[in-house]
């Protein structure tokens, strides 16, 4: 339903274009969850902003497709996108104290959702559409308690007046994926959902996304930087670096057996308690400056511990290893 | 109340729903304000002055028109004067107190009038200065910049002396430049604000950018816009007060403080009170208004807020 071809975004800087996403191939079918992964910076948040086509000034799309359900995003005008942002893909941020507007009770924000994008009709068009404005409100207010209650809400009658101040984090991330799920979206794109939330609200977080993928057969994009949770929630898993994929392919596949070196650094710097007294592993060296990235090469090359001579000058596409699993590097070529 | 598949019956949300209505939250700003014993003077103070400009005609005890001749230059009763004048009489014999209480009328107009209407340009134009950015921000900003290196009263003596004297030509020339001081405060919160992630959200709903600024954002920096706005009245009836002493403001058949000042200097070593008196009106509305506008900042203003006062 959704597929991503050669997507480049670029931030014109004073230093230079810094390539954010640069050449990014990406498919997803109906009701499967993605988990993107990768260090800080790798593109993986710009990925989604792209889809939605809100990459923040200065940064611009400059290649690409973004098909979904068959139709170019990018070819879309801003009208007929504000159209699809909320209602066919919708979106839950990182950091749920800050996504809820301060000054709303949190049930009229969700109301609000609802109300974008005329989700509860008026009964009758014009003036005596207004006249009964009463009435939609009830109704709106009714499915927004009965959205609060689905996502978890206790006491959704009592909660629906409450500041987002007054609610807890999770319950904040509560009313955010509320809201996201007020329009009955096909695709969910996650940001981070969970990365503010401790490890008891993030497993609560995670169920109900999982229930929601489930129940209303929601595709979900699931950005994250935790591995252990990216294995445990996803189906499919696609590695980040450098605004590039490295690797891709079903969960079992990349966790079980990594292809890439990046992966490979990534799964063995995960802390285990299993293991006794031992240092922590760590990928040396930093992720690349993406304004002095030269356009040849593997960008992982100075990091990585498995470099030969002609990873500086390879031109490299994604590889495909076996049945969907995808890898970019020199090794599998 | 009965729960029928969690669903509340919606009489319940009429009732609930008016709980969070613009009166209420009036009487939880009142009921806070009732706590600061000088926003609340100012409060009561400034109250009393409205009612004294609206009821002008009921409570002054002699005609606006009124001037009595053969009373001329008499002081107030503490100095010597008797109660049927009690704030003394002018050069002319007319009656100081019927002409300090017209005088709040045109003071209070015209603070009122200018800071509404220049709050309603600054944000307007800083929102969309500070939302879009690009050129819509430079063009107004250096505009604004430009404005900001005049000298306020010089530049607003010019304006009238371009214009002639006249009530509205007085709001126009006080408005003229004063609107700058709320464009770059909404600018600047617009700014601040634009960049947080409630805004991204909403984008990311599909609200349109309009929406999103009247919906989203000026509802979080109102409370700045209300408290300048108390601020810049005192000061924008100073600067009326001023034009009217130089004889610039409103025609001089309309009493206003700044005029009655200026009437006096001639007496000011013999009859003191002409002069001193609409002064003193002058200098306890202007205390009174940023008594009120600094106690509602540190009521509204959430970066202020005394840790444990809520």
């Amino acid at each position: 339903m959704l597929e991503i071809r050669n997507l480049k975004v670029i931030f014109e800087t004073d230093r230079g274009a810094v390539r954010a996403v640069n050449g990014l191939d990406l498919s997803l079918e109906k009701g499967k969850i993605l988990g993107l992964v990768g260090e800080s910076g790798s593109g993986k948040s710009m990925t989604l902003l792209s889809i939605l086509r809100l990459v923040p000034y200065p940064g611009k799309i400059v290649e690409g497709e973004i098909l979904f359900e068959g139709e170019d995003l990018l070819k879309k005008s801003p009208s007929e996108m504000r159209e699809i942002r909320g209602k066919d893909i919708a979106m839950i941020f990182q950091d749920p104290m800050t996504t809820l507007n301060p000054v709303f009770p949190v049930g009229e924000q969700i109301r609000e959702s609802l109300r974008v994008h005329n989700i509860i009709k008026p009964e009758r068009e014009g003036i005596l559409g207004f006249l009964r404005e009463k009435d939609r409100r009830k109704k709106e207010y009714e499915k927004v308690v009965e959205l609060m209650e689905k996502v978890g809400i206790s006491y959704p009658e009592k909660r629906y007046f409450s500041y987002p101040h007054q609610f807890s984090g999770g319950m904040q991330q509560r009313a955010i994926i509320a809201i996201a799920l007020s329009c009955n979206p096909k695709l969910l794109l996650a940001d981070e959902p969970t990365t503010a939330l401790d490890v008891t609200i993030q497993a609560q977080i995670l169920d109900l996304l999982r229930k929601i993928n489930e129940v209303n057969g929601t595709s979900i994009i699931f950005v994250t930087h935790d591995l252990a949770v990216a294995a445990e929630f996803c189906d499919e898993i696609a590695v980040m670096y450098a605004g590039q994929i490295v690797e891709k392919g079903p969960v079992d596949k990349v966790i079980g057996e990594p292809k890439h070196p990046y992966t490979k650094g990534l799964l063995k710097s995960i802390p285990k308690i299993t293991r006794k007294k031992e240092k922590l592993y760590a990928i040396p060296g930093n992720v690349p400056d993406l304004a002095s990235l030269s356009p040849k090469g593997c960008p992982f090359y100075e990091r990585c511990e498995e470099a030969v001579e002609e990873c500086k000058e390879v031109e490299l596409s994604l590889i495909e290893v076996s049945d969907g699993e995808f890898v970019r590097c020199i090794k599998y070529l | 109340m009965t729960i029928k598949n969690g669903i509340v019956p919606a009489k319940y949300y009429e009732v609930s729903y008016k709980k969070s209505n613009a009166m209420t939250n009036l009487l939880n700003l009142l009921g806070k304000i009732k706590k600061r014993s000088t926003a609340l003077l100012g409060m009561l103070i400034i109250i009393v002055y409205i009612l004294m400009a609206i009821f002008a005609p009921f409570i002054s005890p002699y005609s606006v028109k009124y001037s009595d001749l053969a009373a001329r230059l008499k002081p107030p009763v503490w100095s010597g004067g008797t109660w049927a004048h009690p704030l003394g009489t002018d050069q002319v014999g007319r009656d100081l107190l019927t002409q300090i209480i017209y005088g709040s009328r045109i003071s209070i107009l015209v603070g009122f009038l200018t800071v509404l209407i220049s709050a309603f340009i600054g944000t307007f134009l800083g929102a969309i200065a500070g939302y879009y950015r690009g050129t819509v921000d430079t063009v107004i900003s250096r505009f604004a910049d430009f404005l900001l290196s005049f000298p306020f009263l010089i530049f607003a003596v010019g304006v009238m002396a371009v214009l002639g004297p006249g009530f509205w030509n007085l709001i126009l020339a006080l408005t003229f430049k004063s609107w700058v001081e709320f464009f770059r405060l909404v600018r600047g919160e617009v700014l601040e604000e634009k960049n947080k992630e409630y805004v991204e959200a909403a984008q990311a709903l599909g609200r349109s950018n309009g929406a999103i600024i009247v919906s989203e954002i000026l509802p979080n920096i109102f409370q700045s816009i209300f408290v300048l706005a108390t601020l810049r009245m005192g000061y924008m009836i100073i600067m009326e007060a001023s034009l009217s002493y130089l004889g610039l403001g409103v025609p001089p058949d309309i009493p206003t403080w700044g005029s009655l000042i200026n009437s006096g200097r001639n007496h000011i070593f013999d009859a003191y009170w002409i002069s001193t008196l609409p002064g003193i009106a002058l200098v306890i509305l202007v205390l009174s208004i940023n008594l009120f506008g600094e106690g509602l900042r540190d009521i509204l203003d959430p970066r202020l807020k005394v840790e444990g006062s809520e």
